[in-house]
């Protein structure tokens, strides 16, 4: 009887440890989240993203940057530039003229769609949103970013 | 003296032109890798911002510390809260000038050997620093490269003695920018 009990002890205390090795090599070779493709968390227009950058960035990259939420912006396409690593990024202005911008880098896989693209006219796309900066221009930062319409 | 204020306004305005002519970067290319026995650990940001100022022999980046993107999501999350604590120092800079280099070579088609000194900032912490790389002038186009180590623990970033064998003691820092001329 005693001997039956030590081995049932034995299976659960195997058993814990295979399920919490399992669920760490899970969470240890977890990718990074596919931002293009996941359902927005927060939706807005080009302007009000910038706007909240420039009024309080610290609270701005709190909101935005690091919640890791999947941010939806739609605005017009004013710019698609060529990466040198192959990779697509577009600049998203609220009205033609505007030089502040959203710069979003395209996940590779949207490439192709982004061939078809007419600098000018409406777009909305998501993405990861990692901050901003005006070295050059002032602009938001986004990456991994996919094109929704 | 009508005749002078003119001749000093012209001057200005176009010593303003000069200046505003700078090598720009929107999608430069800085990586780094922490290579132990145990772990290679590499990541990468191809959204570097830079600027190359030919009147001044100046240059400055601004790197976001979030664009720096890793294969797994538990070492970016490791590296942004742990280490770099992004969300309090969300941009890693740096300010400085090329060292004993003849601005008239940005104009000139070839490959120098180059040196830079000035002000890195890490996790909120400024060191002067010094560093040696290439550029190649193409026409319109410049490309930079450069290699270099840091050490985490110099810019204040504590690696818990859990990890340590696991994280390099030296940090290869990689730098691949394209610049293209604006007015």
């Amino acid at each position: 009887m005693a001997k039956k009990k030590t081995k049932i002890i034995i299976f659960v205390v195997l058993l814990f440890i295979l399920i919490s090795a399992g669920i760490g090599l899970f969470m240890f070779y977890q990718p990074v989240k596919d931002y293009a493709n996941s359902g927005a968390d927060i939706s807005m227009n080009v302007s009000k993203l910038i706007s909240e950058f420039q009024n309080n960035e610290v609270e701005a990259n709190k909101k935005y940057v690091s919640s890791n939420d999947v941010i939806q912006v739609n605005g017009i396409l004013k710019e698609i530039i060529n990466n040198p690593d192959g990779s697509i990024s577009l600049s998203l202005v609220e009205k033609p003229d505007d030089s502040d911008k959203i710069s979003a880098t395209l996940d590779k896989t949207f490439n192709s769609k982004a061939k078809g693209l007419q600098i000018g006219s409406k777009i909305t796309i998501k993405g990861q949103c990692t901050g901003y900066q005006e070295l050059i221009d002032k602009e938001v930062i986004m990456i991994r970013a996919g094109i929704v319409e | 003296m009508k005749v002078l204020l003119y001749i000093l306004i012209i001057f200005g305005i176009s010593a303003n032109l000069f200046s505003a002519e700078r090598f720009i970067s929107k999608n430069g290319h800085i990586w780094f890798y922490s290579k132990t026995p145990l772990e290679v650990i590499e990541a990468h940001n191809n959204q570097v911002a830079s600027v190359i100022d030919p009147a001044k022999n100046a240059i400055a980046f601004n790197v976001i510390i979030k664009s720096f993107k890793f294969e797994r999501a538990l070492m970016e999350e490791h590296f942004n809260e742990n280490y770099m604590e992004s969300e309090k120092f969300p941009k890693s800079t740096f300010s400085g000038q090329f060292v004993g280099f003849d601005p008239a070579n940005f104009k000139k088609d070839g490959k120098y050997n180059v040196s830079i000194e000035g002000n890195l900032t890490i996790h909120g912490v400024t060191k002067k620093i010094k560093q040696n790389g290439t550029i190649e002038v193409k026409g319109n186009q410049i490309i930079a490269k450069s290699k270099f180590n840091i050490k985490p623990e110099d810019y204040g970033i504590a690696i818990p003695a859990l990890v340590r064998d696991k994280i390099a003691a030296n940090m290869e820092i990689n730098v691949d920018i394209t610049y293209t001329l604006s007015n």
